[in-house]
């Protein structure tokens, strides 16, 4: 049983680089999935990460699937999209997720244009659905830069977010640096996107992101917990969804988005903090206790 | 000290204040009052600087920090997975800042909080497991341990029960009588004469200042004794 679990990545190098890979976006993705889901933007992160398409589409027109070109593209188109949904919220009092909504169709839309004219439905599957199992060095490179900057930026950040997220009125009131936290938060956001992109695609990139905190949260309600809960459940997910891959042929980045699946619908089971069955066992022992 | 020059202030399209001149002076006990809609509260956020004047200015003789906020909604999002002595440690903001440890200091001042305002016992507890009171409780020790030299409080006693009502109001007390600057709105005449030094009368666009022992809450400004400022 060991052996069909370590031999994979023993045998070959693309395996050893895919499971590498998948930790360094764990290590992100658990951070900022936790401060999304407690912002209550984990549907922005979604938006958010289709609208890196254009960018990085843009990227691919002109250098082909370049890692730098295509990383600088998509952070640009993330962050003009985040910056311009945001403003317009704000200069239009309108929600920022019906802007949000309309900027990132718009991004999306042009993104698939822009891969259309160029290349063929491969190339599209390549950026919706990444190549884990091809990580060259470049690629691993990002990665490593992105989780460095990302850590970096949640030591120094770490009680800005908490502060920011718990109440941000109050902060404002506390710090005239409050507002900067969130636009530090958004800008970490995209990189992480942009770099997952690239080995698991902007559809699947998310969802690394998010569903390792929605499950956090059905296991604790201290936010240091979550965050190790998170990241956690990420890595298994890698390690299963990888050796699911191997093994059965199946695509990489949709086997670890289903097990992290497969683990959420567990923790809506079985969740200590409001899972279904700890929820019906409270109200049975309350009940009893009534009658 | 807090003077407000002039100002006037709308909100909506809606005239609030109309040239209106005050001076608040350090460590007065200020009750705010008025009817509902007649600009209490926004009065408190342009103090704080958070709305735009349409004419005037207000002059603070308290820099950014020096202040303490209670709104009239709670903005803590009691979803968030904090205990209430983490929530209480997050007025200590100013003086831990982003990367500095706590030390024993700033723990006992948290428990003495949790202790004045009666909820040391749920000091482990999640937030979310509060009832409104209890949470109301909690703001009050967070603003506690803020030691700031002005405190604003927009109807912070409309979730408590008359106890707890007495408990906080009393802290208040006690902190006007250490030099505090206290403005709080209030809707119930008893409570403004009893603890407040002077009233804030909102009314026909005007702020009118009288002292507290005449208090009234419609009839503040044809009170014989009252001192109309604006």
């Amino acid at each position: 049983m060991i052996d069909l679990i370590i031999s994979p990545f023993v045998e070959f190098e693309f395996m050893q680089r895919a499971l590498f890979g998948c930790l360094l976006l764990s290590i992100n993705g658990s951070l900022i999935g936790v401060f999304l889901l407690l912002k209550r933007m984990s549907l922005s992160g979604d938006a958010i990460a289709h609208a890196i398409l254009p960018g990085a589409a843009t990227g691919y027109f002109f250098a082909g699937l370049n890692v730098l070109a295509m990383t600088v593209g998509g952070l640009i188109a993330g962050v003009l999209v985040a910056f311009l949904s945001g403003i317009t919220a704000r200069k239009t009092n309108t929600n920022e997720d019906s802007t949000l909504a309309s900027y990132y169709l718009c991004s999306l839309a042009l993104g698939v244009l822009i891969i259309s004219m160029k290349g063929g439905s491969v190339d599209l599957l390549h950026v919706l659905f990444g190549s884990i199992l091809a990580l060259d060095n470049d690629t691993l490179f990002l990665l490593y830069f992105n989780s460095a900057l990302c850590l970096l930026g949640f030591c120094c950040c770490y009680r800005f977010l908490v502060m920011d997220c718990s109440d941000s009125v109050f902060f404002r009131g506390l710090s005239k640096y409050s507002g900067y936290s969130h636009y530090l938060f958004l800008f970490l956001l995209v990189f992480n996107l942009v770099a997952g992109f690239h080995a698991l695609g902007t559809l699947m990139a998310v969802g690394v992101t998010v569903l390792p905190a929605a499950i956090a949260k059905y296991w604790s309600n201290r936010i240091e917990s979550m965050l190790l809960i998170a990241f956690v459940v990420a890595v298994m997910a890698a390690l299963l969804g990888l050796l699911s891959s191997y093994y059965y042929r199946l695509p990489s980045s949709s086997a670890i988005v289903l097990w992290l699946g497969v683990f959420f619908l567990l923790s809506v089971l079985l969740g200590a903090q409001g899972g279904v069955l700890r929820s019906l066992k409270s109200k049975a022992k309350l009940n009893e206790e009534l009658s | 000290m807090i003077k407000f020059e002039n100002i006037s202030l709308y909100r909506s399209q809606r005239c609030l204040l109309k040239h209106c001149d005050l001076t608040i002076e350090q460590g007065g006990f200020y009750a705010l009052t008025g009817d509902n809609g007649s600009g209490k509260s926004s009065v408190l956020k342009a103090v704080l600087g958070e709305l735009d004047l349409s004419s005037g200015s207000i002059v603070r003789e308290f820099s950014h920090g020096d202040y303490s906020y209670l709104p009239q909604k709670n903005q803590l999002d009691t979803q968030f997975p904090m205990s209430v002595e983490q929530a209480v440690m997050t007025g200590l903001w100013s003086q831990y800042g982003a990367i500095s440890a706590l030390d024993s200091k700033h723990f006992a001042r948290i428990n003495q909080a949790l202790h004045d305002v009666g909820i040391a016992h749920l000091k482990r507890v999640s937030i979310n497991q509060l009832s409104g009171g209890q949470l109301q409780r909690l703001l009050f020790a967070r603003m506690l341990v803020q030691d700031a030299s002005v405190l604003l409080l927009d109807e912070p006693l409309a979730a408590i029960d008359q106890k707890a009502q007495t408990i906080l109001l009393d802290i208040l007390k006690a902190k006007h009588q250490q030099g505090v600057t206290i403005i709080i709105t209030l809707h119930d005449v008893g409570l403004v004469k009893r603890y407040a030094s002077q009233q804030l009368h909102i009314s026909d666009q005007k702020i009118h200042l009288c002292n507290a022992d005449f208090a009234h809450s419609d009839d503040c400004c044809r009170l014989p004794m009252r001192l109309k400022v604006c």
